[in-house]
């Protein structure tokens, strides 16, 4: 081995600057390598309704569909026709109201 | 990775949550933060405590000058702290996090280096251990700023 590489290697400020430069671009590496993982899954889906539209997954939403969710939607379009007929008799009393002043 | 659904609590599920926590997660900086404190503590200790005096540190590289490299050290060690802080609460400047690992990669493999060539190996293996800690983090902020330049910045 040549006196001035011993002399070098013996350098703890020389080997330093060679480790760094020879891990920190392996560090480099290792990240890419980490990051060809690809993106983080999706949380879980705690209900069907929280599964992707995916044509694949169209049955289960219809099979695993929960019993609430009709009786959701039934209370919601009770509530929307009885809403428009508080707003039909509203405009009733309105134009009685006109009527009489 | 929070709502990762675990189907199994076993030491292997638990060795792979901490794995993607160090990949992808949060609870990484929290290691980082206390390298940068043990940084810090080194560096109280050279500047205060004459942690430089010792007999063995007679080789040292600059060892005269204890005052910079008690100074340098605090630096890295705040640089090191507030690199990560920054990163972790704003989203900001992830090179500073970066350069600072460097930084403290090459501090920590220094002093490795040195007491390995003294003989002094069990001090040696105690660096070692902040080196590799080091490299893993330089490896984990590569992978943020990857990341940040893949998903594009909301708020510019």
């Amino acid at each position: 081995m040549p006196d001035w590489l011993i002399a070098l290697l013996n350098n703890p400020v020389a080997v330093t600057a060679l480790g760094g430069a020879v891990f920190i671009p392996f560090f480099k590496m290792l990240a890419d390598i980490f990051m060809r993982s690809g993106p983080k899954p999706p949380p879980s889906a705690y209900d069907v309704r929280d599964l992707p539209d995916h044509p694949l997954l169209v049955s289960t939403k219809v099979h695993l569909g929960e019993p609430e969710l009709e009786l959701l939607k039934d209370a919601a379009a009770r509530s929307r026709r009885m809403e428009r007929q508080l707003d039909r008799l509203i405009e009733k009393v309105d134009h009685v109201n006109d009527r009489l002043d | 990775m929070d709502g990762q659904k675990v189907r199994h609590h076993s030491i292997r599920a638990s060795i792979e949550g901490l794995w993607i926590e160090y990949l992808y997660g949060d609870g990484w900086r929290l290691v980082e933060i206390v390298l940068g404190l043990q940084i810090i503590g080194r560096a109280i200790a050279i500047l205060f405590f004459g942690g430089m005096t010792a007999g063995y540190y007679r080789t040292f590289p600059f060892v005269d000058h204890a005052l910079e490299w008690g100074l340098v050290a605090l630096g890295i060690g705040v640089a090191r702290i507030s690199g990560t802080i920054i990163n972790g609460r704003w989203k900001r400047s992830p090179r500073l996090r970066w350069a600072c690992g460097v930084a403290a990669f090459l501090y920590q493999g220094l002093h490795c280096f040195f007491f390995w060539q003294i003989g002094l190996s069990v001090i040696a293996i105690g660096y070692l251990l902040w080196t590799v800690l080091e490299g893993m983090a330089i490896t984990r902020s590569t992978i943020d700023i990857a990341r940040k330049r893949n998903e594009g910045c909301p708020t510019g």
